[in-house]
């Protein structure tokens, strides 16, 4: 049965194995942004300062940036 | 008859318990803003700029666990220029995929693969910055006129706070070393203190030999405060 694969097919399933294991970090890092805006929250009642607004918005960038990511993951990665 | 329904006794009762109220107030009166007994933050301007590593006097910034009447009289991070490193490593990483056509050492993948290789990138050194921002930021030294706290994040995910009243300072020096430590004037303040934790370090501050010295007049200060019965 390993005689019929062919090298376009072993391309082809190293390929998906590479992709899934792409979208498992991407997932894995969109919680860890999760947790950076959590973080954020907190650190912004430990320490008050007109700042923590703009603060705020960028670990709302970053996690923008971790959903495109994995986005761009799921559907724009084609083997 | 007991002296407890005698009408004079609690007169004079009311009248000592007026009395102390009074005191009180005149022991918060008494109570002396930080220019009135310090000589170096008396020349020393209120600062708002909150990326500033060393700002005397801010009067937007606060901290969860501070009194009513505590007033904040330093705040302090460490120099920008120990990030050196780190800000270096960005710039390498945001310039390195630029340097090649397709992203190195991929050439072989589907340039799908390559363009969400390069994004992947980008996004890990976002976060990387980030990070580096967030710990630098919201890791302070704060001197305030009653104690002094240390507030260190380690990395996102771990915090460490200790503080100690400035009456229980023993000790107080500092230390700079090194070639851009000395140009750049940034070190170590070293505080001895007689609580739970024996020594608070603030690290890398700017101006670490005028950080001391306000330490010092605060300690000179609260030694006054209970000479004079000033204790808040």
């Amino acid at each position: 049965m390993i005689n019929n694969l062919t090298n376009t097919d072993l391309n082809l399933s190293l390929l998906m194995i590479f992709k899934f294991l792409l979208i498992a970090l991407s997932a894995f890092y969109l919680v860890f942004s999760f947790i950076v805006i959590r973080q954020i929250s907190i650190m912004k009642k430990t320490l008050i300062t007109p700042f923590s607004g703009k603060i705020t918005l960028l670990g709302w960038i970053h996690m923008g940036f971790a959903v495109t990511v994995l986005l761009s993951f799921l559907f724009l990665v084609k083997p | 008859m007991p002296e407890i329904f005698n009408s004079s006794y609690q007169a004079k009762k009311d009248t000592s318990v007026n009395k102390s109220k009074s005191d009180s107030k005149k022991t918060y009166k008494k109570r002396r803003s930080v220019d009135e007994y310090s000589e170096i933050m008396r020349q020393e301007k209120t600062k708002n700029n909150c990326l500033d590593p060393f700002l005397p006097k801010p009067f937007k910034i606060g901290f969860d666990s501070q009194m009513n009447d505590e007033q904040i009289i330093l705040v302090l991070r460490q120099h920008p220029i120990t990030l050196a490193k780190k800000i270096i490593g960005i710039l390498i990483a945001i310039i390195f995929p630029l340097m090649f056509s397709s992203f190195p050492f991929t050439d072989f993948f589907p340039s799908s693969y390559q363009f969400a290789m390069t994004l992947g990138w980008y996004t890990l050194t976002l976060g990387f910055a980030l990070e580096t921002f967030l710990v630098w930021f919201f890791s302070v030294f704060i001197i305030t006129d009653e104690r002094i706290i240390d507030v260190d994040f380690l990395s996102l995910l771990f915090k460490d706070i200790s503080s100690a009243k400035i009456d229980a300072i023993q000790d107080i020096s500092s230390k700079t070393g090194g070639a851009l430590a000395t140009v750049v004037d940034y070190g170590t303040v070293y505080i001895q203190t007689a609580g739970e934790s024996t020594e608070i370090q603030f690290e890398n501050v700017p101006q670490p030999a005028k950080v001391a010295a306000v330490l010092n007049e605060l300690l000179l200060e609260e030694e006054k405060e209970k000479l004079e019965g000033r204790v808040s």
